[in-house]
This record gives structure tokens, C-alpha cells and sequence, in this order.
């Protein structure tokens, strides 16, 4: 079990329901077996294996089947991505493509002189306007052009607004 | 009671010592090897049958504690982190040892080297002990680690499956097989009392 200080506690009281009233030989025999402790200078001689072998510790081969499998999925993506370039179809060279363009434009240019020419005819035809009435400051006009242009609207049943 | 060694009221958590130790800080693993080394020493004899062997791979699973301080990820479970750098280690020479024994059996048969009990002990007692050192020794790895740290580093169950990877209950199941294994290699010397747990 872990503290809040990071550390273990000793074994839970369930846990050690299991190998309570421990007259077995075996589990006493066990737990009597003396414990080591680290040696003279351990610690020094860490720093010195760390101190000794920097660049040896970078190529430990115990770490050497990690790299290399790292090193083997690149790989297999690299040859993944070249395979998958390979197959797409390529796209057609710019001198191909051109006409192609050039027809497109055309076609377009075509569509927007048809448009102007239409725009012109019609601010060419007579405004059918009538002039309803009005003073100095004012002119009432009836404008049939823009009646035509608007969509017709739904009428609202009037019995529906009777008192 | 707390493993592996209590602190002084002042001293930084390991949590604290492995973020001082990312960043480069000698001190911080200092600190951290002279509060957790006896401990570790400790197990990987016993897990090596070899106490020479076992400070070794303390010294090494330390180097690598260091290399590998950037990845770590503080979840409360330092201990367990660095036990298990250790246990890889052990879990690697014995895989190289038994390639080595393939290649040429006569010359690297193991030799459990039982831990000497320190102190005047009985010669019966000494002998036993030495017995049980080297049976334990003798277990497979997957029996051996769960055993020792439970039954001789009291360790509860739970951090156990964590430094081993594995599940509570695996841990276990495989505590039932090693204390099987050792009655039944231990018979001579106790014959059958005891019972089985």
C-alpha cells in the first residue's frame, strides 16, 4: 500500500490474514532468512558507472530491441508512404491540362456576355411607370416592373382579423 | 511501518527527489539510491541467489532509474517503478543465461550462492537456511519475485501486481505455487508439517 509520502506500508491486516498464526516452517524459515543490505560505497559507485559510460549508456543493449523496433516502424512507414505515392494516379502534365482550361474559360465568358446582353435589352425597354400623383415634395409612382419582379405574397384571409 | 526505509520529517518524498532528479539533479539521486538501496539490494540477492549479483543489478537498475527519469510519470507507485526496473533486469540475464546454457551446458551451470547468515548461528539452523536460500533461488523467476517480496519483504499483494505487472490475483496464485513448490523440495527437512496454505 502506498502512503502520501510515496512510501510502502507493510503488508494490510487482510493480506496478512492469509500467513497469520504462521507455525509453518516453511513461511518462518522465510521470513528468518537474513536480509543484505548494499555494500560499502554503493552510492559512489553508481555515480561512478554513470560517470564512466555516458555514451555506452545510450547504446545499452538492453534498450537496443526498442530502438530497433522503433527504427523497423519508421522504416515500414517510409516504405508505406513511398509504396502508396507510387500507385496514386499522377496528375496530368500543365500543357495537357490547358485546353481543357481554355475551354473553361470560354464557356464561361460566353455565359457572362449572354448575361450582359440580356441586362442591356432590358435597361434599354421602356419603364412602365405611371405617375399617380404628388405636390412639391412628393411624387406617387406605381412602378410595374418592380410588382412583376416581386413574388407574389400569400394573402392573409381577412375573417380571420374581424373582431 | 513503512518500506523501505522511514525518513526524517524534512526530507523530500520520492516524488519530490524524482522531479529534482529529471532535471538533472545529482543530489536528488543520491538521495533516492541512499534511502531505497538496501532495500533493493536485498531483494535482487534474494532473487538472484547471489548477493554479489544482487548489488550489481541494484547499481544498474539505479543507472537506468536515472536514464529514465524524464519518462517517469508520478502516480505514487515509485517504489513499485523501481522494483520493476530491477526485476526486468533479473528477468533479462536469466534469459541470456539460459541462452548461455544452450550453447554450452557444462560451463555455466548455475550455482546458487546462498546468502551467509551473519553472526553466531547453529550449524543446523545455517544449514536450513541455506537450503531454503537455494531453493528459493531455484524457483522460476514468475514464482520467485511474487514469493520474496511478499513473503521475505512484506510487501502487500497489491503493489506486488503493480511492480510486476500483472494482476492481484495472478500474484496470488503464484504465491500458492512457489509455497508448494518449496514444501514440496523442502520435505526432508520439515517432512510434512505445516499443511498447506
Amino acid at each position: 500500500m502506498t502512503t502520501e509520502d510515496g512510501t510502502l506500508s507493510r503488508q494490510t491486516a487482510e493480506d496478512r490474514t492469509e500467513t497469520a498464526g504462521t507455525a509453518d516452517p516453511l513461511l518462518a524459515g522465510l521470513r528468518a532468512l537474513p536480509r543484505e543490505a548494499a555494500g560499502e560505497g554503493f552510492t559512489a559507485r553508481v555515480f561512478e558507472r554513470l560517470d564512466r559510460a555516458p555514451v555506452a549508456a545510450r547504446l545499452d543493449p538492453h534498450w537496443l530491441p526498442a530502438w530497433r523496433l522503433a527504427a523497423a516502424a519508421a522504416l515500414a512507414a517510409l516504405a508505406l508512404g513511398a509504396l502508396v505515392w507510387s500507385l496514386a494516379p499522377a496528375p496530368p502534365p500543365a500543357a495537357d491540362r490547358a485546353p481543357a482550361q481554355l475551354g473553361a474559360l470560354e464557356a464561361e465568358h460566353a455565359s457572362l456576355a449572354a448575361e450582359l446582353a440580356e441586362i442591356r435589352r432590358l435597361a434599354e425597354e421602356p419603364v412602365p411607370l405611371f405617375y399617380l400623383g404628388g405636390d412639391d415634395e412628393v411624387d406617387l409612382v406605381l412602378d410595374l416592373g418592380l410588382l412583376a419582379r416581386e413574388r407574389p405574397r400569400q394573402l392573409i384571409p381577412t375573417g380571420g382579423l374581424r373582431p | 511501518m513503512t518500506l523501505p526505509i522511514a525518513r526524517a520529517e524534512n526530507d523530500p518524498d520520492d516524488a519530490a527527489l524524482m522531479a529534482r532528479l529529471a532535471g538533472g539533479d545529482r543530489d536528488a539521486f543520491a538521495l533516492l539510491i541512499d534511502r531505497h538501496k538496501d532495500a533493493l539490494v536485498s531483494y535482487l540477492a534474494r532473487l538472484t541467489g547471489s548477493r554479489d549479483r544482487g548489488e550489481d543489478l541494484a547499481q544498474e537498475s539505479f543507472l537506468r532509474l536515472f536514464r529514465n527519469s524524464g519518462s517517469y510519470r508520478e502516480r505514487g507507485h515509485f517504489t513499485a517503478f523501481l522494483y520493476r526496473i530491477g526485476t526486468n533486469l533479473v528477468r533479462s540475464e536469466a534469459r541470456r543465461e539460459r541462452r548461455w546454457r544452450r550453447m554450452a551446458p557444462e560451463l555455466a551451470r548455475p550455482r546458487p550462492e546462498a546468502a551467509e547468515p551473519r553472526g553466531p548461528r547453529r550449524l543446523l539452523e545455517r544449514e536450513i537456511q541455506g537450503r531454503l536460500a537455494a531453493a528459493v533461488a531455484a524457483l522460476p523467476l514468475a514464482l520467485r519475485a511474487p514469493l520474496v517480496l511478499y513473503e521475505i519483504e512484506d510487501w502487500p499483494q497489491r503493489e506486488i501486481a503493480r511492480a510486476l505487472g500483472c494482476r492481484e490475483g495472478t500474484v496470488k496464485s503464484r504465491l500458492h505455487r512457489a509455497r508448494a513448490r518449496l514444501r514440496e523440495e523442502l520435505a526432508p527437512y520439515w517432512g510434512q508439517r505445516g499443511g498447506s496454505r
